[in-house]
């Protein structure tokens, strides 16, 4: 039936880990269109929970599932020439901005790609390898309510496998903080300055090892390109 | 130092004799990862040779046109065994050489030369492997199952202690006395067990191929450099592309199921289109024509 199952992959797993079988009893008009259809689904789903930390968890999913589809092109064709020269360009600056040192990159405005979003929630969504359904359902189990925060990014590759071309990544809390800090174009060293100022900084040592550690996260964040020079957003 | 590169085609190919599971999330990625290996230790060490079969040196050489330094077509002579052996036409390639060597896979991509510790030594490979499981696992389906091991992999395992074992990413060196015998004897566990119940392909290349080197060197108190260290910070990992503008070994290996997933073979994507257009568009262009 349609594209459920990619869009809601994850919703569809997780609800078997509470005994609910979603596609064996969700049905609708075949000739309906996609969002309709989600928009179904999502009703349907969630008056199947009872629990309200099970209502909550599938609240959370579908929003975060709905999300990603609504950033995702339908298929390669609509992947257009747009996007494509653009992460040429990012990947192209993404090998000269690595290559620079720290004092050199500090003078360089950044800002959030705007292919990317980030996003907080109460479980671990999102994992690397989320085609396999029981190392979804480990870490779901592993990782308990909590604070995690991821991106999506929206990519000029357009998966088969997935039917998306939407790529998530997991971040850290930091690494979160500081993408938000980009959401405006600023120097490197101005970011760095907001970012550390959030902490108490008593030593030298204490310095030095948050600068290491700063330093790692731009260099992260450009390296995924959810930053990207400023003068390369149109 | 000399740099190899072997392709087996058998174990990927279908009954019809095209490419089918070659282990990658989609056969594109696949091009992709030969292409850029081949392109980045050409760039590093200036050559880079080929050991190959037919349809390898037609895929590789004459669709892809990568740049091979020098070509050796010989692997179509392995094609009676099973190809659920897929590791031995590397093993082939190393019993080859005459000159010391250090064999790459496939799915190896460098941006800096492994330097001159491992480069003069006696033997390398990319990373001590500390078993997690998998390697007792493999031993003990292949002993269930009566296969017959030399002595030295029997006395190992049965010390009780974890096994360790030789990352073959990279491997080879400069003692090919040892690489010749450690050849030998590979084959030879292979000869005897052909006809035993078939195990896990992989399973069984993680111990006549790793954990044999590793066990061999140890007998013969032969000391083998490891390139990667497995550090508990975790920084020495090989599979992220993030190593290229972040470490001093600028070193990448695409391993196991890395190669399913998406991220990583879209970043593997972006470094050849980046780097080597040329290539790209040459493998965008072979695919659309086979479709």
């Amino acid at each position: 039936m349609n594209n459920l199952h990619h869009i809601f992959h994850k919703t569809i797993t997780i609800a078997t880990v509470f005994g609910y079988d979603l596609m064996r009893s969700f049905s609708c008009k075949d000739n309906s269109s996609q969002t309709k259809i989600n928009h179904a689904f999502i009703q349907y789903t969630l008056q199947q929970f009872q629990s309200s930390e099970q209502l909550e968890m599938m609240q959370q999913i579908l929003e975060v599932e709905q999300e990603k589809f609504s950033l995702r092109n339908n298929d390669s064709t609509q992947i257009d020439s747009k996007i494509g020269s653009e992460y040429a360009n990012f990947n192209r600056d993404r090998e000269h901005l690595l290559l620079l040192s720290l004092e050199d990159l500090k003078n360089v405005s950044l800002q959030q790609n705007q292919y990317v979003a980030c996003y907080a929630s109460d479980w671990k969504f999102v994992f690397i390898n989320e085609t396999d359904n029981t190392e979804l359902l480990d870490k779901i189990q592993e990782f308990p309510k909590g604070e995690y925060y991821f991106v999506f990014q929206q990519t000029d590759v357009f998966d088969t496998i997935l039917q998306t071309n939407v790529l998530e990544f997991h971040l850290t809390k930091y690494e979160y903080y500081m993408l938000q800090l980009f959401e405006e174009a600023s120097s490197v060293k101005t970011i760095m300055n907001d970012f550390f100022e959030v902490f108490e900084i008593e030593t030298e040592a204490q310095m030095n090892s948050l600068l290491k550690e700063a330093t790692r996260i731009i260099k992260f964040l450009i390296y995924r390109k959810f930053i990207v020079r400023s003068n390369n957003l149109i | 130092m000399k740099i190899i590169h072997s392709l087996w085609s058998k174990p990927m190919l279908t009954p019809d004799g095209t490419l089918g599971e070659t282990g990658w999330r989609h056969v594109q990625y696949f091009y992709m990862s030969w292409a850029l290996s081949c392109l980045t230790f050409k760039e590093v060490y200036k050559n880079i040779t080929l050991v190959t079969d037919t349809f390898g040196y037609d895929l590789l050489i004459n669709k892809m046109q990568l740049p091979y330094t020098n070509v050796e077509v010989v692997l179509d002579e392995l094609n009676h065994y099973p190809k659920e052996f897929w590791a031995i036409g590397k093993l082939k390639a190393y019993e080859i050489q005459q000159e010391p060597f250090i064999h790459v896979d496939g799915d190896v991509y460098v941006w800096n030369r492994f330097g001159e510790t491992i480069e003069k030594a006696a033997l390398v490979s990319q990373q001590r492997d500390v078993d997690f499981g998998h390697y007792s696992h493999a031993m003990k389906e292949a002993l269930d199952e009566h296969y017959d091991f030399p002595e030295i992999l029997l006395k190992e395992f049965q010390s009780g202690q974890t096994m360790v074992s030789s990352n073959a990413g990279i491997i080879g060196g400069n003692d090919l006395k040892f690489i010749q015998e450690y050849c030998k004897v590979s084959f030879d566990i292979i000869e005897r067990n052909k006809n035993k119940t078939k195990i896990h392909g992989t399973s069984y290349a993680l111990l006549y191929e790793q954990y044999l080197f590793h066990c061999l060197a140890q007998e013969k108190g032969i000391t083998i450099e490891y390139y990667l260290e497995n550090k508990s910070d975790k920084s020495e990992e090989s599979h992220t592309f993030f190593n290229k503008y972040t470490q001093q070994k600028k070193f990448v290996h695409l391993l196991s199921m890395r190669k399913k997933e998406m991220e990583y073979c879209y970043d593997l994507r972006d470094q050849l289109k980046t780097n080597f257009p040329d290539y790209y568009d040459i493998i965008q262009t072979y695919i659309r024509n086979q479709s």
